[in-house]
């Protein structure tokens, strides 16, 4: 554990690379800057950033360098990270509540990031191959026993060319999307914003923006439907999107202050 | 704070109303009363308690056992609520309970005879039940409800897209591992779950289902937990006569032994 006026203006140039990466990721998005990231620490050749509190993985098996871990403001990641490989970069958004992730990296130059207000109860999200990405929106949940994977871990050929017919392909999961327990999510997915998959569903394609999916494979199961996090029990939609609604203005407004506040101090 | 009797006599009052599979119990009588802080627990027969592991935020809720049923394992036991009754029927096998009831007067019964690896019932409402029946036999991580807490709406009228009811699964029944029971789900008896399925409906009785979601992939079926080449030959079998039926006469000559006091 290093104090920060130890840490290198190379380590701090590496860094901030690393994190500009995950900005040209995800957009224009509820992020802060980087200079919000006061809490630092190396592990190994390991760099943990946290926004206003610790970025301590709960367990750390990493080989390679130049792999950095942020941790956003009010997030709560009890991480386990593997990582093989070198110039890796997970992030983890802004109030995130991870009841138990393992986030794991097989190759380099990889990048998993997960938006401001996602929540996670235990998943495990995989980047494997050079240069992919799993990229997560904000305000989604992710059930128990989740798998979110952007490759098959191993290669399948055509035995004629000797080709790779199984290459990793990026996930792309937008915004407020509920994923039920025990859903797996293959390479190539891209789940489009509001989308519900429900529990056990195996998904791979594109699913459609509003609309829930079920099954092995998953298939569009509903289209007029929609939920909502935080009001399990609300009686209808109106009240449940209410109750949301208001969880979600009370976080970002205590995060617009906080990025307007880092603004005003630089 | 009610009387720990007074508790017990109400909650087996709602026990004996139910209507359904899991049938085969000892009368009220059999079972030693233990107070503790929102909960009492009921024994019938040999048991440790289980206080350690359980947690209650509210009054009057009851977890009790039949006789010759297992030590449950120390997992969790959790009641947010009032007047919430966990049953274990007699010889009931269930390792690895995890049961979280956010609400009030619910009830989770588990019948005779039956058998569980690591299960979870994540239970929120009031006044919902889920209702095993006798002689089931369930592998592992079955749930038992909705465990994500998020709910799907109608977007045309706003309502709740998804079942809440109640959760009902007949005497005789095999679950397969990793199956989930949606609310609202009744499997009736001798039917067979396969691996990993989402159960969502109401199903036929002797079926055999799988797949996510859940559909019948063969009717007209009983099962044995013992591999005999014929059903004949499993009733005839060592298995069924030395084990199954001599642990059910135990039970009904305890029955049968309570019963002169019940008049």
């Amino acid at each position: 554990m290093a104090e920060e006026t130890a840490l290198s203006d190379e380590f701090r140039a590496q860094a901030r690379a690393a994190y500009d990466r995950v900005l040209a990721k995800v957009g224009p998005r509820l992020i802060e800057p980087f200079e919000a990231y006061d809490h630092v620490e190396i592990d190994g050749t390991l760099g943990l950033f946290g926004s206003g509190g610790s970025a301590r993985s709960e367990a750390t098996t990493s080989k390679g360098e130049r792999n950095f871990i942020f941790k956003g403001f009010g997030a709560n990641p009890p991480l386990h990270l593997f990582i093989t490989g070198s110039d890796n970069v997970a992030f983890i958004g802004p109030y995130c509540d991870v009841g138990s992730a393992m986030v794991a990296f097989i190759g380099s130059g990889g990048a998993v990031c997960i938006g401001a207000m996602t929540d996670i109860v235990a998943a495990k999200i995989t980047a494997q191959g050079a240069g992919t990405s799993v990229v997560l929106g904000e305000r989604c949940y992710v059930g128990e026993g989740a798998v979110i994977y952007n490759s098959d871990g191993h290669g399948i050929y055509s035995r004629s060319t000797g080709e790779r017919i199984n290459v990793e392909r990026d996930i792309v999961v937008g915004d407020h999307v509920y994923i039920g327990h025990d859903v797996l999510v293959n390479k190539g997915a891209q789940i489009e914003s509001d989308v519900m998959v429900l529990e056990k569903s195996v998904v791979a394609g594109r699913l459609e923006r509003g609309c829930a999916y079920h099954g092995i494979p998953a298939v569009k199961v509903e289209t007029d439907v929609a939920w909502a996090r935080y009001a399990a029990d609300a009686a209808d939609l109106e009240t449940a999107r209410r109750i949301e609604g208001a969880a979600v203005a009370e976080k970002t407004a205590r995060l617009r202050g906080r990025i307007a506040a880092l603004g005003a101090a630089a | 704070m009610t009387a720990p009797e007074a508790v017990w006599d109400r909650a087996w009052r709602k026990i004996e109303a139910l209507g359904g599979p899991g049938r085969l119990r000892e009368p009220a009588a059999a079972y030693a009363i233990t107070a503790h802080a929102g909960w009492i627990e009921a024994i019938s027969g040999e048991r440790e308690p289980i206080v350690d592991f359980v947690s209650a935020h509210g009054v009057d809720n009851v977890f009790a056992t039949g006789f010759l049923s297992a030590q449950p394992l120390p997992t969790r036991l959790r009641f947010e609520g009032d007047r919430n009754i966990v049953f274990f029927g007699p010889r009931s096998r269930l390792a690895g309970m995890d049961i979280v009831i956010n609400g009030s007067d619910n009830l989770v019964y588990f019948g005779a005879l039956s058998s569980s690896g690591t299960f979870h019932v994540p239970l929120r409402g009031d006044g919902r039940t889920v209702v095993i029946g006798d002689q089931c036999m369930f592998s592992h991580g079955t749930v038992f409800g909705r465990k994500d807490p998020v709910t799907l709406y109608r977007t045309t009228d706003g309502a709740p897209l998804q079942a809440e009811g109640d959760i009902s699964v007949g005497d005789h029944v095999w679950i397969g591992r990793h199956v989930t029971v949606s609310p609202g789900t009744v499997v009736r008896e001798d039917s067979v779950i396969g691996q990993s399925a989402r159960l969502e409906g109401d199903y036929p009785p002797a079926v055999i289902l799988a797949g996510v979601p859940a559909r019948v992939l063969k009717t007209d079926v009983t099962w044995g937990r013992s591999a005999e080449p014929t059903f004949q030959e499993l009733q005839a079998s060592k298995h069924y006569q030395g084990h199954i039926l001599r642990q059910m006469n135990i039970i009904k000559t305890r029955i049968a032994e309570f019963a002169p006091a019940e008049e």
